[in-house]
């Protein structure tokens, strides 16, 4: 096992400030003090090797919980271990071997091209000259950033940026990474080509990733596993497609008519989500599709006609309804 | 040895930072020279005026050659870093240097002597030219004794300031707005040093009361030796206790870091 998190908790104090001059006045005296449970009790574990998504609302407690798995925060209560060790004693062994990359938080020097920090990592974790050139030469190539490397990082593109990020953390070949939204703020194709990367890196090297994000895409197409947070508490552990399986029997029909057509005489065909007069959206059971679709064919003048599995987030997002 | 390997590449990254900023270091060093040049002139009128060979113990020479080095030396030793790290304690970027075998403080230590790097042989040539411009007479055999004790006390003035501020930054962790609390504080220091005028301008009371705080072995304390204005006994003596206090505010820095560590929450949930 490399991680093992057990009845994990984080709790923040906080005080309460109300609008208002008088009520900052009053603040000065008298503070309302407030708890907020950030996570609670959350447990679960995660074999060598495995890529896991931590998949949840924002504020449900992913990027706490990886903070504690890193040995930035201290819980309130619950052990972890990560890779043996118990990540807020912050060992120096410990720190050798796992890497985090914060996605809205950059560890490049910004006036510096990207190759002077992955030298400075280099120092900070004691790499090796021959171990470094190496790792550099595959992540380099990996990435396809060859000509970025001595540009300065704040002349760095978004995309670029992230790929650059990973390197600096990847320097000294960690056995667990953990990224929080490593593709937040990117484009389509950045975001597909970190994926692409992360994938790739999990294979060859056969390290363990949990990784935190909001795209639904991230999360499909590299966890085999996902952990759905909300709240603080785990609601889902397990293979993404069951939350898939259990919400595909709702599918929904995208048609496009000709001409107007009234709302009224589409409402038998099943729940209307959307209509224009000449767009409607129309969610049915998925046993009832191919009558359904027989039907609005043959009745009406349809232009165009699709049928959509629900998107996943919004299945995640009655899975949280269900479990708030 | 990568120990040390650590802390060496954090010091060229200081120094490559510096380089990249030269043009700002310039610009800086121009719009100091305002300042100067004003009390250049401020001084040559009260020398003037009233017909006095001294004035608080300063010939008209070394004066305007302590005003000169000063805005110069106050320019080496001023950090900067203190907005940096209270910019890494109220973003969480902190939470980047917990999570690497590296220790903040050496890391931001080493930084800051690499970024002085590049500007202090440029600082020493002009502070030796001013020296040798304003006192023609000045023996080679005496300003080589002098530079004997300016370099070793301009090293430790400047790690003495790094603890100065770095104690100062550590407010960061109470102060989410500390910028405004380091403006004040840089002036105040500054002055306490002797960054502006030499203390003795201020009189016996405050340069008794100053003595027993670190400030004056930062800037004033350094340009004595220079100017000759102080004897070989005092040159030591005032290296001890630069020695001291570096020791003293290290320890001080390592208690309220503590302190403010238990109250840093890494932003963001």
């Amino acid at each position: 096992m490399a991680i093992i998190v057990k009845d994990l908790n984080k709790q923040y104090h906080y005080y309460k400030k109300q609008a208002g001059l008088a009520q900052s006045v009053k603040n000065l005296f008298h503070r309302e003090k407030l708890v907020k449970e950030a996570v609670r009790n959350i447990s679960f574990s995660i074999d060598e090797g495995e890529i896991v998504g931590f998949l949840g609302p924002n504020g449900a407690g992913k990027t706490t919980t990886l903070k504690m798995l890193s040995g930035i925060l201290f819980p309130t209560g619950g052990s972890a271990s990560v890779l043996g060790f118990t990540p807020w004693e912050r060992k120096k062994e410990f720190k050798k071997r796992f890497a985090i990359v914060l996605g809205q938080k950059s560890q490049l020097w910004p006036d510096l091209p990207a190759y002077e920090s992955f030298q400075l990592n280099k120092a900070i974790y004691e790499v090796d000259d021959r171990t470094f050139s190496a790792t550099l030469d595959e992540l380099v190539e990996l990435l396809d950033v060859k000509e970025l490397l001595h540009v300065q990082a704040r002349r760095l593109s978004l995309g670029e940026r992230m790929k650059m990020e990973l390197i600096a953390s990847l320097i000294h070949r960690p056995r667990i990474l953990f990224l929080d939204e490593p593709t937040i703020g990117l484009d389509v194709i950045s975001q597909k080509k970190i994926r692409e990367f992360i994938r790739k890196y999990n294979e060859r090297f056969k390290i363990t990733v949990l990784l935190t994000s909001h795209y639904m895409k991230d999360i499909e197409e590299l966890c085999r596993r996902t952990i759905v947070i909300n709240e603080g508490q785990v609601m889902f552990d397990g293979d993404l497609n069951r939350i898939k399986t259990s919400f595909a029997d709702i599918k929904r029909l995208k048609v496009q008519f000709a001409e107007e057509v009234d709302v009224e005489r589409l409402r038998s065909f099943g729940k209307v989500t959307e209509w224009d007069g000449v767009h409607a959206t129309i969610e049915t059971n998925h046993q009832d599709v191919p009558a359904v679709s027989q039907q609005l064919l043959n009745r009406f003048p349809v232009l165009d006609f699709a049928v959509e599995e629900q998107p996943i987030d919004e299945a995640v997002a009655k899975l949280f309804a269900k479990g708030g | 040895m990568r120990v040390f390997g650590k802390y060496w590449r954090c010091f060229q990254m200081g120094m490559q930072n510096a380089i990249e900023y030269r043009a700002d270091f310039l610009i800086g060093l121009v719009s100091g020279s305002f300042a100067v040049l004003l009390q250049v002139f401020l001084w040559t009128a009260m020398f003037e005026s009233g017909d006095r060979q001294t004035l608080y113990g300063y010939s008209y020479q070394q004066m305007i050659a302590y005003v000169i080095i000063a805005g110069i030396v106050s320019r080496l030793v001023a950090t900067g870093f203190e907005y940096e790290v209270a910019g890494d304690i109220k973003s969480g970027g902190l939470s980047k240097f917990i999570v690497q075998p590296i220790h903040y403080l050496y890391f931001r230590m080493f930084c800051f002597f690499g970024s002085k790097a590049p500007q202090s042989l440029f600082i020493f040539i002009v502070a030796i030219a001013t020296v040798l411009l304003v006192d023609g007479s000045l023996h080679a055999e005496e300003l080589l004794r002098r530079l004997a004790f300016f370099v070793p006390a301009m090293l430790l003035a400047l790690a003495l300031n790094f603890f100065i501020f770095y104690c100062v930054s550590i407010l960061a962790f109470w102060l989410t707005e500390a910028w405004a609390a380091f403006i004040g504080l840089n002036l105040l220091i500054n002055i306490c040093s002797g960054g502006v005028f030499p203390l003795d301008v201020f009189g016996a009371t405050f340069m008794k009361i100053v003595s027993f705080s670190p400030f004056p072995y930062t800037i004033f304390f350094p340009i004595n030796i220079l100017n000759g204005k102080i004897s070989a006994d005092a040159m030591l003596q005032g290296c001890m206790l630069q020695l001291l206090w570096i020791v003293v505010l290290m320890g001080c820095s390592g208690l309220w870091w503590k302190q403010g560590m238990k109250k840093y929450i890494a932003v963001g949930g």
